[in-house]
């Protein structure tokens, strides 16, 4: 990852297809594997890039994603398929960062992108106008004001829907002729827009939200579900946190023995809270209703190294982390409060050796302000 | 070419199974070896019959000790059953090369002691009973069944397969020689002597159908090396006779555990395989969806083929031929399971279960005891539920005949360990004793319990009794006794009793809890009281109460004195059950001695206030004390202040079942309504729990009267002037809130 941002441009955060360029481009060099048409890459490739590792001519591909390989080759069989993708999964389980990725290295292009909110409408969705030219001139192919679904449709490109069950329901049912017929039809001109090879839909999902506009059963049906997990084991999450976390040059204190060992700590609580039982397997821990995720993990640690820069010596010490990790677990006071005492007090408590630290920096926070 | 063609294969592997057919059509061999021991022979004439359907089990097992058994499971895709049935079809003689099975036990008798002396043998014995898990390894393959599935059975090789694979394992035997260990080699001795005598009767084209590890060896230029040594190797070993038979068994075995030491991962998905490599993952997805339907979920037949197709694009990334059982399921998890880890889970389990158990003819039994359970069966009409192995609920009026007899083998079956039929406990209270509602499922593994019973006798009722003999041995405690004679009662198996008896009372003289003798009596004396047998039968009963009731008797004021309060509400519940039979003995030295026992628990100074308020009120009920004592001992017992929390105890035991003695003896009910009163509100809120829980367990009728009477206080009962008392309002209308 540090190669690659070398040249990273004057913006804050550039498009994967930006920062990765490079590496887009010597895999397609060494790909001799079938591409689907209208794919830069083919379907393994895809997921050599998503994957990461070593290849011939001392090419070396940065993880993106990091877990289970099997995941990510179904998702990606999936958009060979006549099924769209839909990503699903708690908060902070990358299901954004796999759908960026995924778009960039098949399609080159992960900017066609419609955020899922619960105000969107058909429009954004199918098409708007141009309601100048539409007065001017009447209803034609210049006052068409092209959705990035429809966009995606005439270059034959995936097309990112983000959040998809924060779309009415109503407004979600416009995608089922999208994904069944693969055509948009614009009544008004008495036309319509049929896809070209290569288009395909990215959806994701918040698990916890389901609720809000459950997918219809006919939309469903032309999806194909893959849930993302949180990372299943200590050393992979841990290896997520370290590559994940933007700090720039700060990285290398990450590097240093005691910021490891704190970040590891870090990391088991998080873990410890939101599977509900010690690293161990040998304590059951009540979990408290903030979804503890990976990212909220990375916030935290880049909070800490933010409060070592600028009002200490740049490595994160254990006070550096309380602030930010009290805010993530606790969200519902009443509720939050007495489950994360009663973590301290019960587990981290008995712990032995820097974890003593914890410890103490936790109650004395806990005395200080941290109560209020 | 010599006419002996080895063919090594993997034991259930339907890709094997199908290129041993293709080899069978294609050389029509004139015999047909199998790895069997050479002692199973005459239970592979069977194998052509009709009836027999897999999955099915040739068994092997030592009559004396069934535990010590050899299995080997067939199902419809194992090459070994595929071979045997085209060669039945075709009148092609079929031979067992094997060890013999007694000789195989006893190996594996010695071996338990060898591995633990020897730290490496376990690895070796690993590399030569999964061999090809070693070339998996060797191929990158973390999972054999994964590299197997692959290389083999999805793809049908043709009859070439075993050339190659005879090369491999010839290779890979030579890097381990030590995986061949001294128990292979007599086996492979025996296996090579076998095939060089059936040469030697002139037999010229045979097709051997062997593991994968042996093929090597028992290639003809190997048979005369091979087998050379057997006497010297075999001497002095010696195991038990073993007896045959063909017992039906399940998919669900099959995949738990292998006699072959190979498991099945999937039967259903191996059947499949069998059938037609290409159609088996829509055929599986469409046997998923079905599932689907029948769980009252929708899945339609667009699912289906996308899942498909996305199985097959997973199979093309992953350069495969065709889907794997993992592209099957992570295709359907994210269509049919539609993302749920857990619904895929079910719509699996679902479809492994699927029609999964075999049949044998009944006349291939050669199972005593078995034979002897079937006719029982069919004497009560359970032959059906048994045949079917279907769950079906059945109704049972003990007052027929047939269906007492039902219900008593139904119960001897669960003494052996083996529930055919599960009474429903519910019914069986709401509507008395006659009738119960049975559930019966006869599960194909009952036949492996069945034959261990064997140890026990060959007839069911004999068996079972012995069997609850041996439960006697092992838990002998006065408790577990009375369980038994519960047991032997709904079995029938009134032999028994007098063995329980005279237990019970041995244990009874040794026991220093009387709590447990009053737990051992009522069963016994329900058994005395309603006839549920002939008198006659009864009298070692009688004699048992001789024995049990002066203990019980002996032992009551102590024990209900010096208690804590938990172990006399222990108590309390057990005399207020055994209380009842107590009364209606008809020995008045029982009586006498019971009684007498009773009252030095009421008058005992350190009884536990409960239980002496129990006892004052048996007393009382037992006509042995008149009002005026009655209120005097009930006064004595009421006190305030420190004692208030015992008192409320007393009044708990003393009005235990019945307010009855409230509404005829006005003078108790006096003194008692006089303490309350003098209660003051703080300590009486203390007591209402205790006074509640007494007073709602009364009859409503009863509650009703008690109403009445506290109402009026100054009304019919005609209350004595100096001793009227007046109730608070308060009072009056909290007491009538409960009652």
């Amino acid at each position: 990852m540090a190669k690659a941002k070398a040249e990273k441009p004057h913006i804050l955060r550039p498009h994967p297809e930006q920062i990765y360029a490079k590496e887009l481009e010597a895999l397609a060099k060494l790909d001799k594997d079938k591409k689907p048409v209208g794919w830069q890459l083919s379907p393994k490739r895809v997921v050599d890039y998503l994957m990461g590792g070593e290849f011939e001519h001392g090419l070396t591909i940065t993880p993106k994603y990091i877990g289970d390989r099997r995941l990510m080759e179904v998702a990606v069989a999936t958009l060979t398929t006549n099924r769209a993708l839909l990503l699903a999964g708690v908060p902070g389980t990358a299901k954004t960062w796999v759908s960026e990725h995924l778009a960039a290295a098949i399609s080159g292009n992960s900017t066609l992108l419609v955020q899922g909110t619960a105000g969107l409408s058909e429009d954004a969705l199918r098409y708007g106008w141009n309601y100048a030219q539409l007065i001017s001139k009447g209803p034609s192919e210049s006052a068409l004001v092209p959705s990035p679904v429809m966009t995606g449709m005439q270059r034959g490109a995936i097309v990112r829907i983000e959040e998809l069950t924060r779309i009415p329901s109503e407004v979600q049912d416009s995608l089922i002729t999208v994904l069944s017929e693969k055509t948009l039809p614009v009544p008004e001109l008495s036309t319509e827009v049929q896809a070209v090879p290569g288009f395909n839909l990215i959806a994701t999902a918040n698990e916890r939200d389901r609720g809000v506009n459950e997918l219809s059963t006919a939309l469903r049906r032309r999806f194909n579900t893959v849930v993302l997990p949180s990372p299943s084991s200590l050393a992979e999450e841990l290896r997520i946190v370290r590559e994940r976390s933007s700090l720039g040059d700060r990285s290398k204190i990450l590097e240093t023995s005691s910021a490891v060992e704190e970040i590891e700590r870090l990391i088991t609580i998080f873990r410890e809270l939101r599977n509900g039982v010690t690293e161990d397997g040998s304590t059951k821990v009540q979990q408290p209703g903030s979804g503890l995720s990976t990212a909220e993990a990375i916030s935290v640690l880049e909070n800490a190294v933010s409060l070592a820069t600028h009002f200490g010596d740049g490595v994160p010490q254990v006070k550096d982390f309380l602030p930010s990790l009290r805010g993530a677990v606790i969200r519902d006071e009443e509720r939050d409060g007495a489950v994360w005492r009663s973590y301290v007090e019960g587990v981290l408590k008995e712990r032995p050796g820097k974890w003593r630290d914890w410890y103490v920096a936790l109650t004395e926070f806990g005395a200080k302000g941290g109560e209020k | 070419m010599s006419g002996l063609r080895i063919y090594g294969i993997r034991h259930h592997g339907p890709g094997s199974a199908r290129a041993v057919l293709d080899a069978l059509e294609q050389e029509r061999p004139q015999a047909l070896v199998v790895e069997m021991p050479a002692d199973l022979q005459t239970a592979l004439y069977q194998i052509g019959a009709e009836d027999l359907q897999p999955p099915v089990a040739l068994t092997a097992y030592d009559p004396k000790s069934v535990s010590t058994a050899l299995y080997y499971p067939l199902a419809r895709f194992s090459p070994e059953w595929v071979a045997m049935r085209w060669a039945a079809d075709r009148e092609v003689t079929i031979h067992a090369m094997d060890l013999p099975s007694s000789l195989m036990i006893a190996l594996s008798q010695n071996e338990k002691q060898q591995l633990d002396l020897k730290p490496d043998a376990k690895k070796y014995r690993r590399v030569r009973r999964d061999p090809l898990g070693e070339l998996a390894k060797i191929a990158g393959y973390a999972d054999r069944e994964r590299w197997w599935e692959r290389t083999f059975e999805i793809q049908n090789p043709g009859a070439g397969i075993f050339e190659q694979t005879t090369e491999m394992i010839r290779l890979l035997r030579e890097s381990y020689p030590e995986a061949t260990d001294a128990e292979c080699k007599l086996r492979e001795m025996h296996m090579a002597k076998t095939i060089l005598g059936l040469q030697k009767q002139g037999l010229k084209n045979i097709a051997v159908i062997c593991g994968a590890w042996h093929a090597p060896a028992l290639q003809q230029n190997m048979l005369a090396q091979t087998a050379k040594g057997y006497a010297a190797a075999k001497r002095g070993l010696k195991g038990p006779k073993l007896e045959v038979t063909w017992i039906p068994w399940t998919y669900e075995r099959l995949r738990s555990e292998g006699g072959y030491g190979a498991g099945v991962q999937s039967p259903v998905w191996y059947g499949l395989l069998f059938d037609d490599p290409r159609l088996a993952p829509e055929h599986y997805l469409t046997l998923m969806a079905i599932e689907l339907r029948a769980m009252g979920q929708a899945a339609s037949t667009a699912q289906v083929v996308d899942a498909t197709e996305l199985a097959d694009q997973l199979a093309d990334l992953r350069d495969l031929v065709l889907p794997g059982l993992d592209e099957i399921q992570e295709a359907a998890l994210g269509t049919l399971a539609e993302g749920s880890k857990a619904r895929l889970e079910a719509i699996r389990k679902n479809v492994e279960s699927y029609r999964t158990t075999g049949r044998v003819p009944e006349n291939f039994s050669s199972l005593p005891l078995q034979r002897d359970l079937e006719s029982r069966l069919k004497s009560v009409r359970l032959l059906k539920p048994y045949r079917d192995m279907e769950r079906v609920e059945k109704n049972l009026d003990l007052r027929k005949e047939k269906h007492l007899q039902a219900s008593q083998l139904l119960c001897q079956l669960l003494l052996l360990g083996i529930p055919f039929g599960s009474r429903d406990d519910a019914s069986l209270n709401a509507k008395g004793t006659f009738k119960e509602t049975w559930t019966l499922h006869w599960h194909p593994d009952f036949a492996l319990s069945l034959l261990g019973c064997h140890v026990y006798g060959t007839q069911v009722p004999e068996a079972a009794a012995a069997a609850l003999r041996a439960r006697m041995e092992e838990e002998s405690d006065l408790a577990s006794l009375t369980k038994v004679v519960d047991l032997i009662i709904l079995a029938g198996l009134f032999d028994e009793l007098q063995d329980v008896a005279r237990r019970m009372r041995d244990q009874a003289i040794a026991t220093l809890d009387v709590w447990l003798i009053a737990r051992a009596l009522p069963p016994l004396l329900r058994l005395v009281r309603y006839d549920s047998i002939h008198t006659r039968e009864a009298d070692f009963l009688y004699e048992l109460t001789d024995t049990l009731v002066p203990k019980l008797a002996s032992g009551l004021a102590a024990a209900g004195s010096n208690v804590d309060d938990d172990a006399a509400y222990d108590g309390f519940r057990l005399l207020k059950l055994v209380q009842p039979y107590l009364a209606m003995l008809e020995e008045d030295s029982h009586l006498r001695l019971w009684y007498s026992a009773v009252e030095r628990l009421a008058y005992g100074n350190k009884s536990h206030p409960l239980l002496a308020g129990w006892a004052l009120r048996t007393l009382v009920d037992a006509g042995m004390l008149d009002q005026v004592e009655t209120s005097k001992y009930l006064r004595l017992n009421l006190g305030t202040g420190s004692a208030l929390n015992a008192s409320a105890m007393f009044v708990e035991g003393f009005l235990y079942s019945s307010a009855l003695v409230l509404l005829h003896q006005p003078m108790v009910f006096r003194v008692l309504d006089a303490w309350i009163d003098t209660l003051d509100p703080e300590p009486f809120r203390s007591l209402l729990p205790a006074l509640r829980r007494t007073f709602s367990q009364f009859p409503p009728n009863e509650r009703r009267k008690l109403s009445a009477l506290l109402q009026k206080p100054k009304g019919e009962e005609q209350l004595e002037a100096a001793s009227t008392l007046e109730l608070s309002e308060g009072l009056v209308s909290a007491l009538r809130g409960w009652l």
